[in-house]
């Protein structure tokens, strides 16, 4: 009987690097990555070995799967599976010569961060817009008459909530950035 | 030739390089990477991202075109638009290699 256990962890988009980190963290202490749903994420008990895991955000590849796939089994890496947008590979550090990843060289790693910034960013702006005309409507609708104060207050709750994290994503995304082209 | 292309593609990496000058003649991505690995004595190892991001830009592009399917690998080819960007490369490339040379002596 294999053993499995099951995580909880939030990552916002730009954090793939971290993500990557936990995963190969997880492995070295005997716990590979089987399954992932969002922010679940399942693991099955293994010979604890150096792995590196990667991820890519790639619309093509998703696209046109069975070519994308063979093109990262012929070097070596392992598709373990597709999560909200992202695919995850990984390679054994024993199987490789040297610091190997998905990406050899800037820019490349910086067409990947645009990639997420394209697919993502269209979403999140919509979700905003969703979150602002109904407050934008309540407090136009409370100038004009009393007691749509108190829906506004109610309705302010998730949108600062939203709007904390679109600051931490922004902070994240010049971040990262930066990373990118310092080469890090 | 656009601008756009200009802009994008000249100066181009070196994995944008080697891919041209190996799609000379057709072959899919994977072959290009051993290829490369051979041509430069194993300094130069492509990653399949960064392969992957490049033959799909440049078929957008029009650089290169998609010839036919073997065994779920892509072949392709280098196009007339794409051999005219690599001659602009080879030509910057060549002055790039004679000022050095003459830095050298």
């Amino acid at each position: 009987m294999k053993e499995h256990r099951t995580a909880f962890r939030y990552f916002t988009i730009m954090e793939y690097e971290k993500e990557q980190r936990w995963l190969e963290e997880r492995h070295r202490a005997g716990w590979k990555l089987v399954g992932a749903m969002a922010c679940f994420y399942r693991f099955e008990r293994c010979q604890p070995e150096e792995v590196v895991y990667q991820l890519d955000y790639s619309e093509d590849g998703r696209a046109r799967r069975a070519e994308y796939l063979q093109l990262f089994r012929d070097c070596g890496w392992e598709h373990v599976l597709d999560n909200v947008g992202y695919s995850y590979f990984r390679k054994p550090k024993a199987q490789m010569c040297g610091d190997e990843g998905i990406f050899c060289d800037m820019e490349s790693r910086m067409d990947m961060f645009r990639r997420i910034l394209r697919g993502r960013m269209i979403l999140l702006l919509a979700l905003l817009v969703c979150l602002f005309l109904p407050a934008m409507a309540l407090l136009i609708a409370g100038a004009a008459e009393e007691g749509a104060g108190a829906d506004l207050a109610w309705w302010s709750i998730p949108t600062a909530a939203v709007l904390v994290l679109y600051i931490a994503v922004a902070v994240q995304t010049v971040m990262q950035y930066r990373r990118i082209r310092r080469g890090a | 030739m656009d601008a756009h292309i200009r802009k994008v593609y000249v100066p181009m990496t070196e994995t944008g390089f080697y891919i041209l000058l190996c799609l000379r003649e057709e072959m899919h991505g994977y072959s290009v990477v051993r290829r490369v690995e051979e041509m430069t004595g194993g300094e130069i190892r492509l990653s399949p991202g960064t392969m992957y991001g490049s033959l799909s830009k440049m078929e957008k592009d029009g650089l290169i075109r998609f010839v036919r399917e073997e065994d779920k690998r892509k072949l392709y080819v280098i196009t007339p638009l794409g051999r005219e960007v690599l001659a602009l490369e080879m030509r910057r490339i060549e002055r790039l290699y004679k000022n050095m040379m003459e830095a050298r002596t």
